[in-house]
C-alpha cells in the first residue's frame, strides 16, 4: 500500500517537474522548414532538363553557323541558274557547234639534212615529190560550208534520275537514250525511249527525272532533242 | 506488443505520430515533422536536461531533430514512433557526451551499487524540490530506467531502447526507485 502511495506520488511528482522544464525551440524548424525540400529525383530532373536544353542550344548554334544558305530554285526568273549535278561524263560534256573550219595549218617543208646514207639520192627524190604535193594541198580551195542549223538550248534546271534501290542492289547498270521536245513553256514533253539497256526502272527513273527538266520560256525545240542516261555502279 | 500499437495507428490515422512519421518520410513536407516536434519536443528534453546538463542538452536536442531531419527514409514502416525517437536521442546523447569525455561506460553498467546517503542533509521546503534532487543523485542507469518507465514504455521497449535485457531494466527501475524513496525520506 506504502509503495503504491510512492508510486503515484512520483508520478505525479515527474509529472510537474516535466512540466517546468521548457524545451527549446528547434532551429531545425526555422531554417530548414521555410526552405523549400526538393526531393532528389526532381533535382535530378531540373538538372538534366537544363543539361538537355543547353546541348540543344549549342548544337542548334553550330548548326546554325555551319550549314551552308540554302537558296530556293528560281526557275523562270532571271537571276539564278543552278548548279547542276551531272551524273555521268556523257552529259558533262557541253555541246560545242563549230561555225567555221579551223585554219589549215601550214605545212613548213623542212630541208632535210642528207646524211651519209646507202641511198641518199632515192631519199631526196622522195622529199621532192611529197613537197609537190604539199603545194596542191595549199592551193586547195575550200567550198563554204553551210552553218548547221542546230540550237542550243540549255536547260534551267536538270534533275538526276534516281537510281532504284533494288536495283541498285543487284548492281545492274544500264544505258537510256531518250529522245524529248521542249514546248513554249519550257517544259519537256513527247519524251520517247529510243533505246534501252538493263533493267526496266533505269527507264522509268530517267523518263521522271527528265520530264522535271525545265528549258527557257518561248524556246521551244524545232526537233526533237536526245539526251542519254548512263547508270553505272561502281 | 506490437499488435495494440498498430490498432491504435489504425484506429487515429489522421493525428498519429506514426501517420505523421511516415507521412514526413514520403513526402519530406516540414509541416509534418513540426507536429513531430510539437509532440515529442518537451519529452525528448526533458529526458535529455535530466541525463546531462542543460547547454548539452539543448545541443542535443537540435542534434536529434536534425538526425531526423536528414535521414534517409527508413526502409521500415511499422515502429512506434515514441520509442524511436528516444532511441534516437539516447543515441545523439550518449555520442556527444563520448565526444566530450564525459561518458564512463561502467557509469551505464553499475546498477546493483547501492546509493549512498550522501552527507550533508538537504533540507527542501517542498516535496518537489526533494525529488529533483533525488533523481539529480541517482545514476545515469538508472536515471534512464526510471525516466523511461515514467514517460509510459513497457519494460520491453525500454529493453529495446537501451538494448539491455529485461532482467537488468526491471532491477534498475527497482533501485531506482528504492534510492529515491530512501532520499526523499
Amino acid at each position: 500500500m506504502k509503495n503504491n502511495e510512492f508510486e503515484q506520488e512520483l508520478n505525479e511528482l515527474y509529472r510537474q517537474r516535466k512540466e517546468l522544464v521548457k524545451a527549446p525551440p528547434i532551429d531545425v524548424l526555422k531554417s530548414e522548414g521555410k526552405g523549400v525540400y526538393v526531393p532528389r529525383y526532381l533535382k535530378f530532373a531540373v538538372l538534366s532538363l537544363f543539361g538537355g536544353v543547353a546541348s540543344f542550344g549549342v548544337l542548334a548554334l553550330i548548326t546554325h553557323f555551319a550549314a551552308p544558305k540554302v537558296q530556293p530554285p528560281v526557275i523562270d526568273g532571271t537571276a539564278t541558274l543552278l548548279p547542276v549535278e551531272i551524273a555521268s561524263p556523257d552529259l558533262d560534256e557541253p555541246i560545242t557547234i563549230k561555225t567555221s573550219l579551223p585554219p589549215i595549218p601550214k605545212i613548213v617543208i623542212r630541208p632535210i639534212e642528207t646524211r651519209s646514207m646507202p641511198n641518199g639520192t632515192e631519199k631526196i627524190h622522195a622529199a621532192k615529190d611529197f613537197q609537190q604535193a604539199n603545194e596542191d594541198i595549199n592551193s586547195l580551195v575550200i567550198p563554204e560550208v553551210a552553218k548547221p542549223n542546230v540550237q542550243q538550248l540549255i536547260p534551267l534546271l536538270k534533275v538526276l534520275p534516281e537510281y532504284p534501290k533494288s536495283v541498285a542492289r543487284k548492281k545492274a547498270s544500264g544505258v537510256v537514250r531518250l529522245s524529248y521536245e521542249v514546248n513554249a513553256k519550257g517544259e519537256v514533253i513527247n519524251i520517247k525511249v529510243e533505246q534501252a539497256q538493263g533493267e526496266r526502272l533505269l527507264r522509268r527513273a530517267a523518263q521522271k527525272a527528265l520530264s522535271q527538266w525545265r528549258y527557257p520560256k518561248n524556246e521551244s525545240s524545232q526537233g526533237r532533242l536526245e539526251v542519254l542516261f548512263d547508270f553505272t555502279v561502281s | 506488443m506490437k499488435l495494440p500499437s498498430k490498432i491504435k495507428g489504425l484506429l487515429s490515422t489522421g493525428t498519429s505520430p506514426e501517420y505523421l512519421w511516415r507521412k514526413f518520410y514520403r513526402t519530406r513536407k516540414p509541416e509534418y515533422l513540426a507536429s513531430l516536434v510539437q509532440l515529442f519536443n518537451q519529452p525528448l528534453f526533458h529526458y535529455l536536461l535530466t541525463l546531462t546538463d542543460a547547454s548539452t542538452a539543448e545541443d542535443v536536442i537540435q542534434t536529434v531533430w536534425l538526425k531526423v531531419l536528414k535521414m534517409d527514409t527508413p526502409q521500415t514502416s511499422d515502429i512506434v514512433v515514441k520509442s524511436w525517437l528516444f532511441k534516437v536521442a539516447r543515441n545523439s546523447l550518449i555520442d556527444e557526451l563520448r565526444r566530450l569525455n564525459r561518458w564512463r561506460y561502467e557509469e551505464l553498467k553499475e546498477h546493483t551499487i547501492e546509493l549512498e546517503v550522501p552527507l550533508e542533509i538537504k533540507v527542501f521546503d517542498d516535496r518537489l524540490g526533494k525529488f529533483n534532487w533525488a533523481l539529480s543523485k541517482l545514476s545515469f542507469a538508472q536515471k534512464e530506467a526510471f525516466i523511461f518507465q515514467q514517460e509510459g514504455f513497457s519494460l520491453m521497449e525500454i529493453c529495446e531502447i537501451t538494448d539491455e535485457s529485461f532482467e537488468t531494466i526491471k532491477s534498475r527501475i527497482r533501485y531506482a526507485k528504492a534510492n529515491l524513496k530512501r532520499l526523499m525520506s
